[in-house]
């Protein structure tokens, strides 16, 4: 065992997986000769030469498209799109093409590849270094979205998703990427199933959803309530498309109460996915409104301390949210 | 849809139906050849309006860079749909673009076989010898409307494809394989018959086909589903 950060652990896990598989190439902007804006692919280029970790031109159609291509041809490219608020201009490229291109060739083609792609807020990065794009993507069939919270996960799903298929969107919240550390086994290829959510806490009264850094806040938010008798059960649910209907029909089951915390803003969401999945199909053991603790219907996050801060859910708006709810 | 076609034996790609998406994938195919030192050239085609997308742009750019074992080819037939080559670009040849790549923009007749097959050569070793990607721009035309809902009567005059019916590349070829000395009436009736046979057992082979059960809808959307 190893304490790693989640960045290292992308760094290591990346290293040993292009040890292990000549396939492997690795495109995008600045991942080789700098390694990567987070240090994500630092040394890679070093150890597999300028042909296996690529910086592509500053055009993001053409890194996903030309990934595409490589995985057409038998290669197992895993692109980087620097920040995800950058993703838009591949959109074409993952929803038309590399999504739908099993279905359109009657499953004589396949996608095999990750796109790697740092999301999310509270970092200061303003409107356009701070964007949530999973709701975009997770409605998108022929694609899978995981979004990991943890050295270990992150280790784990990054395996899966490289052995997967199919193309799978690899999100990876950036506020983690130093701030998370986790013991991170060595030595083994161990894997962490696409598709499988995880009980992080166990609890009674209340059941949490999240997902990224909002995991972590409301482990934060859990903990600060149990003193005041609340026992939340926080679930992390990692893989957001295929979602794991069970664990959140079990979770909500055993408590009753549903509260979906992400930052993306909340109208058409990923929580509105969450919810309906609840009301549909765990109506009757519902005893309380399904909740949604999300960003507001403003374009982006802004750059003002101030602003940010009221933008995105935190510990305390969690345990607001979560004692509300506790009172049904 | 049968535009979607593929071929996989033949290493022919599906396609979609957004313009110039398929240019990246080309230049991935040949970025992926080059790296595990096959001796395999890629290539793709496109219209002229395809060049107004970024995926042209994109594309080529990111394959002069990488000199690609790559030929782009575009099939200048000077519409896109309705809209003439003048409102989409204001240089005269798509060829002319490649300029802003690094690497050579041929422009070829693209009614004569011939003057294709030189270009295709050229660019075949060129791409083989490890300088790289062509563009070739072959200049066409679409003697028929773009689909059965196209009036074209809006956008074109019937004595501009009356020209260019004229400069069909099959008569032309027929022409001057006459002139040569290697044509005769039994070999062009033997290569028609053989083609015509061909698609008449496709055709067949596609009416007699079973439309698809409507269980077959949820297929083939991710690995799983395909065992």
């Amino acid at each position: 065992m190893a304490t790693k950060t989640v960045i290292q652990t992308i760094r290591d896990t990346l290293f040993e997986e292009m040890e292990r598989d000549e396939r492997i190439i690795i495109l995008g902007e600045d991942v080789g000769l700098a390694g990567g804006v987070f240090g994500a692919t630092k040394g890679l280029q070093e150890r597999f030469g300028e042909w296996r970790v690529i910086d592509t031109p500053l055009a993001e159609s053409a890194i996903i498209g030309t990934a595409i291509g490589a995985a057409l041809n038998g290669l197992l490219p895993i692109p980087e799109i620097q920040f995800a608020d950058f993703i838009h201009p591949a959109f074409d490229q993952i929803v038309n093409e590399a999504a739908r291109i099993r279905y359109r060739s009657n499953g004589a083609w396949n996608v095999q590849m990750v796109i790697r792609c740092p999301w999310g807020g509270g970092i200061h990065g303003a409107l356009y270094h701070s964007q949530s794009v999973e709701a975009f993507f997770t409605h998108v069939p022929g694609l899978k979205v995981v979004a990991p919270s943890t050295p270990y996960d992150v280790a784990g799903l990054l395996r899966s998703s490289i052995d997967d298929p199919d193309p799978v969107l690899f999100l990876e919240h950036k506020k983690t990427y130093r701030l998370i550390k986790g013991e991170v086994p060595e030595g083994s290829r161990f894997k962490v199933p696409i598709g499988k959510a995880k009980v992080v806490r166990q609890g009674s009264d209340v059941s949490v959803f999240a997902y990224g850094l909002m995991v972590h806040q409301s482990l934060e938010a859990a903990n600060l309530l149990s003193n005041e008798g609340i026992e939340a059960e926080v679930i992390d649910l990692r893989t957001l498309s295929p979602l794991d209907k069970e664990t959140i029909l079990n979770s909500v089951a055993k408590t009753g109460k549903a509260l979906i915390v992400h930052e993306d803003n909340i109208t058409g969401g990923f929580g509105a996915e969450v919810a309906a999945i609840i009301a549909s199909e765990g109506f009757e053991y519902m005893d309380g409104p399904i909740t949604r603790l999300a960003g507001p219907d403003v374009p982006a996050i802004p750059f003002a301390s101030t602003l940010e801060e009221a933008f995105l859910p935190n510990t305390y708006k969690i345990a607001e949210a979560i004692r509300n709810l506790a009172k049904y | 849809m049968p535009g979607h076609y593929s071929y996989k034996p033949l290493k022919i790609v599906t396609g979609s139906s957004p313009i110039a998406t398929q240019i990246p994938h080309a230049v991935g195919i040949a970025l992926a050849s080059k790296i595990k030192n096959e001796d395999v050239v890629t290539a793709v085609w496109f219209g002229e309006a395809a060049s107004s997308k970024g995926d042209f742009h994109e594309g080529l750019n990111f394959a002069g860079v990488i000199k690609a074992p790559v030929i782009f080819i575009c099939e200048n037939n000077h519409y896109a749909i309705s809209v003439p080559q003048n409102k989409q670009m204001a240089v005269p040849n798509v060829a002319d673009k490649a300029c802003a790549y690094g690497f050579p923009g041929v422009i070829t007749d693209g009614n004569d076989v011939l003057d294709v097959y030189k270009a295709m050569k050229a660019a075949v070793e060129r791409a083989r010898s490890g300088e790289g990607p062509t563009l070739i721009e072959c200049k066409t035309y679409r003697i028929v409307p773009h689909s059965s809902d196209d009036d074209e009567s809006r956008y074109r005059t019937k004595v501009e494809v009356e020209e260019w019916k004229r400069k069909g590349p099959i008569e032309r070829l027929r022409t001057y394989m006459q002139a040569q000395g290697i044509w005769s009436e039994e070999f062009e009736n033997q290569v028609k018959s053989e083609a015509l046979s061909i698609v008449d057992d496709a055709t067949r082979f596609a009416e007699q086909a079973s439309p698809p059960s409507p269980s077959s809808l949820l297929r083939h959307v991710f690995a799983e589903e395909a065992k």
